[in-house]
């Protein structure tokens, strides 16, 4: 049997569980927005933690991290630092969006800063910058599994040919059975992309030297085994695939579907065994261990982003086929909720909010389904331009660096009252510009755009904000009378006393 | 309880930053510590402190959250379902 043949039927097993898994929780959906994008608010901590992980992490992972480490070496061991922040980030970010999104029913980003601002406007744009920010990152879960599918297959399977899988694949699954299906299927595919990646370190470990694997790269590779010392470079991708954690709106939208914030608190400590100590651990021992010479034929830095692919095209090919079925687990397992909340954003904050009013429940349900299949469509045509094809870290870098221009407004329904709508309006437009302006023309600092737009935003939010005044407050101020009583309770019972007693 | 807090939430992102310091040739020898090159040994050792830290603010703050929260929501539902 041909490895294409191989490949294929490892292929239609895997996604004939996946098919079995999304049909079977489609069958407890319930027609209404909140289920269908938020899996009815009741996911338990198991399925939180891997939906959580499986999310964030994609084909930039088993490829792109891995084939990061094989080019910057030690230098990008960044990334298992942020995730361990990630942990952090559920305690101080994903609790806040739980607890207002749980009490005033939110579905998407949008709701919240509309709602606190007093601000259809800030939906809009909060909606808007979400769905560009999630392009490039839908494109890179597509294009990292057509990749690999091709590597392994030695172009048996064409690059196009596994676009096309990928994108009609996740299309019906999604439309099939909405976020409790993709939650599902995500702790499924977590397990496996993460046991496949676990077994892989192993394998390389054991083939670059074991204990001495690394001592083996001092003459080969000594370059990777110490910090090329590029801090605004690794800071920009620190910045935007940490702070991606929870602004990326799929990744916000896991927050509100939690079950009870219990739920979060075990997912935090669960989240930096499996984010930073097994993902980010085992893409860099692979990446960096990939230099040991002999161990990887026909690798060099053009095809480092394929390097799993490549190791078993040559060494095993059977199980080669299931690790590629691994990384196209992780792509689906990003690309199903991206997908849905890129669609909650366009039917939720813009199509209902502002065009048809006064569609029922299951009728936006079905808008929704048809977006998923339309935006399905968008990825996969942009797919084939071959800008889109470039390095994965990079383009999904780019995606996070977008969205991280919303940080600086939703730090107001979160953390800060004295933020005001001008403040965060002018912070978006600010960031944008600024992203945008450094992306095209460069800069004559050492930082990136994305940490430009990032900087000159939370200064515009912050001295727009000391500037201006909003006119209606009520909203702040029960949004932070809520969340300073739930954070900090002793505290708002002496405030309480203090005013009983004056 | 607000500075106790901060202060773990401070000591965890100071840690957090000294990760990057490699970057400007602080422990960024080209030397073995065990069986791993020096800068991945710093880095791993303050991911082990923070990974502890991460503990140290679920026991502390974020469990005692968690129940409060739902003793709250549980007491809103109950009223929501005796109106």
């Amino acid at each position: 049997m041909s490895q294409a043949a191989v490949t294929i039927f490892v292929l239609v097993l895997f996604l004939s569980i996946l098919l079995w898994i999304s049909n079977r929780a489609s069958k407890e959906n319930v027609a209404t927005p909140n289920d269908f994008f938020l899996a009815g608010r009741g996911l338990g901590t198991i399925v939180m933690t891997m939906t959580t992980g499986a999310s964030y992490f994609s084909t930039w992972t088993l490829l792109g991290a891995i084939g990061s480490h094989y080019r910057d070496g030690v230098w990008f061991v960044a990334f298992a630092a942020w995730a361990v922040v990630h942990a952090m980030f559920i305690w101080l970010f994903g609790t806040r969006i739980w607890y207002l999104g749980r009490k005033h029913n939110f579905i998407t980003p949008g709701d919240m800063v509309e709602k606190y601002f007093n601000s259809p406007f800030l939906r809009i744009l909060f909606a808007v910058v979400g769905i560009v920010g999630l392009v490039p990152y839908m494109l890179i879960q597509i294009t990292g599994g057509a990749f690999a599918l091709n590597s392994l297959t030695n172009n048996e399977i064409p690059y196009w040919v596994g676009v096309l899988i990928m994108g009609a694949f996740v299309g019906i699954i999604v439309t099939l059975s909405g976020g409790r299906g993709a939650a599902w299927a995500d702790t499924f595919m977590g397990f496996f992309f993460g046991s496949v990646l676990l077994l892989i370190t192993l394998i390389f470990i054991s083939r670059a030297g074991g204990f001495d694997a690394f001592k083996g790269l001092q003459e080969t590779a000594p370059q990777i085994l110490v910090n090329k010392g590029n801090f605004w470079g690794i800071f920009e991708t620190a910045l935007g695939l940490g702070f991606g954690f929870w602004i990326m709106p799929h990744m916000w939208q896991k927050f509100y579907s939690a079950k009870s914030p219990l739920i979060l608190a075990k997912t935090s400590i669960i989240t930096p065994f499996w984010n930073s100590w097994l993902m980010a651990l085992g893409a860099l021992f692979i990446g960096m261990l990939a230099h040991t010479p002999g161990l990887v034929p026909g690798l060099s830095a053009e095809t480092s982003d394929r390097i799993i692919p490549l190791f078993f095209s040559t060494y095993a090919p059977i199980f080669g086929s299931i690790v590629v079925a691994a990384v196209i687990a992780a792509g689906i397992s990003t690309i199903n909720s991206a997908l849905l909340s890129s669609a909650s954003l366009l039917v939720n904050d813009l199509f209902v909010r502002f065009v048809k009013k006064d569609a029922s429940l299951e009728k936006t349900t079905s808008i929704a389904k048809a977006t998923v299949l339309l935006m399905t469509v968008l990825v996969v045509i942009i797919s084939f331009i071959p800008a889109a094809q470039g390095f994965l870290v990079p383009v999904a870098a780019l995606g996070y660096g977008i969205v991280l221009q919303l940080v600086p407004a939703a730090l107001g329904p979160l953390f800060w009252r004295g933020g005001t709508k001008a403040g965060a309006i002018a912070s978006i437009f600010v960031g944008l510009a600024g992203l945008t302006f450094v992306y095209l023309a460069g800069s004559p600092l050492p930082i990136g755009p994305a940490t430009t737009g990032f900087l000159l935003g939370l200064a515009a939010f912050f001295l727009v904000s000391l500037a201006t005044r909003d006119q209606d407050t009520k909203n702040k101020e029960e949004f932070h009378t809520d969340l300073n009583r739930v954070f900090y309770p002793e505290e708002a019972a002496y405030n309480n006393t203090k005013e009983v007693a004056s | 309880m607000r500075k106790l807090h901060a202060a773990y939430i401070g000591a965890f992102f100071f840690f957090y930053a000294l990760t990057f310091l490699p970057n400007f040739n602080v422990f960024n020898e080209a030397a073995f510590i065990g069986f791993f090159p020096q800068p991945l040994v710093w880095v791993l050792v303050l991911n082990a402190i923070n990974t502890v830290i991460i503990f140290l603010v679920y026991k502390k703050f974020f469990k005692p959250f968690a129940e409060r929260t739902e003793q709250e929501f549980a007491a809103w539902e109950k009223g929501e379902e005796n109106k």
